[in-house]
């Protein structure tokens, strides 16, 4: 399970005046607590600006933060590289080496990830079969349409069968064929006991996919509990979801 | 880092632009640039030993001078039009010429003959007393190199002090500043640097395998300038002749090796300092932008140190970048000391390690993840 406890985070933002530049301390988080069970997808909800993101990169390892605890199987989000091990990161912005194949993408991040040679290729077999990576293996990313890049991407962020998937707005720029397919990749891991954090817009993915919904705005939680408290459907999620934010002020 | 080093290497060498600036450009272009200057001197010489004037009066001859001119293997008279105009009465003589066309030694070859018959009449005119020009100037001196160098030599070695060291630099600042803005700030605006942070390598790690990427492009940059100029040096050895053969007479694969050498410690301490300017940058643009401040920095000492006023003392062996001018140009010179290169390499990998140390060990990933 994981555990985020009390998470505060900081950003130093440069500003520049008349002669000079200085630094402004910007708190982004304060005190955020959640919890992600395995075999359940959490969705993190929240208005542009609420913290999303820096939530989820700081769960990856990915940011330092000034106080609080994020745990998981006994290891914490400050152990390093043995904790980024168990996280598989995709947020919509993310994306491969342009100029290297899908496959040399893969074995790259694949070395990344401490595996080896033989098992890399296998694990590449067995997400060609699930995911249909075809022909896009032996690509150059540069070539590769975007349904093609999203492919390898998630491809990418399965490789090293990762407990904690962290997937931040995966489906934002995708085609509705390339959104189905991400769609069924994270029912399938959910399946598979993985846990989900999963950020989004789309108030559908969330009445599909999640089980567990927290809402992130001005830097709390502003709500934390079952998606059935929300709603059954999208559009009562929805209603939901934009009271409580404005409740908050955003 | 190996892992991000051999990484690096393999994207960089499919981007057609960059292997043109890393390979191609070291390999053709510096010989090309080599072959045009020489063959402009060759050609200015040439046309310089075996021009030809023709000249006119256009008042009365003098007839001392008309005498000189004749006497002359390079002036002829004509009745068209002149390259030169000739006019004067006594000894007061006019010459008419375009003297924009700075290619021609018509003005040189005029005020040598003047030089010439007023040497002519001096000696005349002391013979008269007698006296000779000697009893007139007593005092001479001629000078010995005791270096055992010849002159030739030592016109050669202050080519090669000024050449090779501008050329090595030029190659790796070149190289190192086209790669440096793709690696990290690059990364940052194509969004694979997200998913690299993401993955278990530490940050450090990530930045010090660039940086080695880095000092080895640098350091292959170097060797491929060095390996054309050498490809073009066994042919101009063999086929150049006058002073374009002087000027190669001291080039040497020792001397190719050893400024090769020299220049690997400078490599890595290039790569470091792009690398820790550039880092924050938001995007490739902003981080070419700051990579030009790096040029400046190494450029000016290096043109400074090549103007041959600084001796190869300790001190200033041991001032990073300025050294390795002043190295090269008491190498090529003959006048090098065995500790010599060794305090110049030494005082570059210093410095060298040092800042690719603060660049790794003072990175926060905040600031790697957004820029700042």
């Amino acid at each position: 399970m994981l555990s985020v406890q009390g998470l505060c985070k900081t950003f130093q933002e440069k500003q520049k005046q008349r002669w000079k530049t200085i630094t402004v301390a910007k708190p982004v988080l304060n005190n955020v607590e959640l919890t992600a069970k395995s075999g359940r997808t959490l969705a993190v909800l929240g208005a542009n600006g609420a913290g999303k993101t820096t939530t989820l990169r700081c769960i990856a390892g990915m940011l330092s933060f000034e106080a609080g605890d994020i745990s998981m199987n006994g290891l914490t989000a400050k152990s390093g590289a043995s904790w980024r091990q168990q996280i598989g990161y995709l947020a919509g912005t993310t994306r491969l080496y342009p100029r290297l194949t899908v496959a040399e993408n893969l074995h790259y991040f694949g070395t990344l990830y401490g595996m080896d040679k033989t098992s890399i290729q296998q694990r590449i077999e067995q997400l060609d079969q699930q995911l249909e990576l075809g022909k896009a293996l032996n690509t150059r990313v540069d070539a590769c349409s975007t349904g093609m890049h999203q492919k390898g991407n998630i491809a990418r962020t399965l490789l090293h069968d990762p407990q904690l998937l962290i997937l931040d707005e995966p489906t934002s720029g995708l085609d509705i064929m390339a959104s189905t397919r991400m769609l069924e990749v994270v029912k399938r891991q959910r399946d598979a006991d993985r846990t989900i954090l999963l950020s989004t817009h789309h108030m559908h993915e969330v009445a599909e996919l999640a089980d567990d919904v927290a809402i992130i705005a001005k830097g709390k939680v502003a709500f934390n509990g079952p998606v059935q408290h929300l709603g059954q459907h999208a559009e009562d999620i929805h209603q939901s979801v934009t009271k409580i934010i404005q409740g908050v002020g955003v | 880092m190996m892992t991000i080093f051999w990484k690096e290497w393999r994207d960089i060498l499919r981007d057609r632009k960059t292997l043109i600036s890393l390979i191609v450009l070291p390999l053709l272009l510096t010989p090309v640039i080599m072959a045009v200057a020489i063959g402009v001197g060759y050609l200015a010489s040439e046309k310089s030993a075996a021009e030809r004037y023709t000249y006119t009066w256009t008042s009365e001859p003098i007839s001392e001078f008309e005498a000189q001119l004749q006497a002359s293997e390079y002036f002829s008279p004509t009745d068209a039009v002149a390259d030169v105009e000739l006019s004067g009465s006594g000894t007061e003589l006019t010459a008419a010429f375009d003297t924009g066309d700075l290619q021609s030694a018509l003005g040189r070859r005029l005020y040598d003959l003047v030089d010439d018959l007023n040497l002519q009449y001096a000696n005349n005119t002391l013979a008269e007393f007698n006296l000779s020009l000697a009893d007139l100037e007593p005092w001479s001196m001629s000078d010995r190199d005791i270096s055992g160098a010849s002159e030739v030599e030592t016109f050669s070695s202050s080519i090669i002090g000024l050449i090779l060291p501008m050329l090595l630099m030029v190659s790796v600042l070149a190289t190192s500043m086209s790669l440096a803005g793709d690696l990290v700030a690059g990364e940052r605006e194509r969004n694979t640097l997200e998913t690299l942070l993401a993955s278990p390598a530490p940050a450090s790690q990530v930045l010090l395998g660039k940086w080695l990427m880095l000092s080895s492009a640098g350091i292959m940059s170097a060797l491929l300038m060095m390996g054309s100029l050498s490809l073009f040096l066994i042919p101009a050895q063999l086929f150049a002749s006058g002073d374009i053969a002087d000027a190669f007479s001291a080039w040497s694969p020792a001397l190719l090796a050893n400024t090769l050498l020299l220049a690997i410690p400078i490599a890595i301490l290039i790569a470091g300092a792009l690398l820790t300017i550039t880092r924050s940058a938001k995007s490739f643009k902003e981080a070419q932008s700051q990579a030009s401040l790096v040029f400046i920095l190494i450029y000016i000492p290096i043109i400074f140190s090549m103007q041959g006023i600084l001796d190869p003392t300790l001190l200033v062996l041991a001032i990073p970048i300025v050294n390795y001018p002043v190295t090269i140009q008491t190498l090529a010179a003959g006048d090098l000391i065995w500790w010599m290169p060794l305090v110049a390499v030494l005082s570059n990998l210093v410095v060298a390690l040092a800042v690719g140390l603060i660049y790794a060990a003072k990175v926060n990933a905040d600031e790697l993840l957004n820029g700042s």
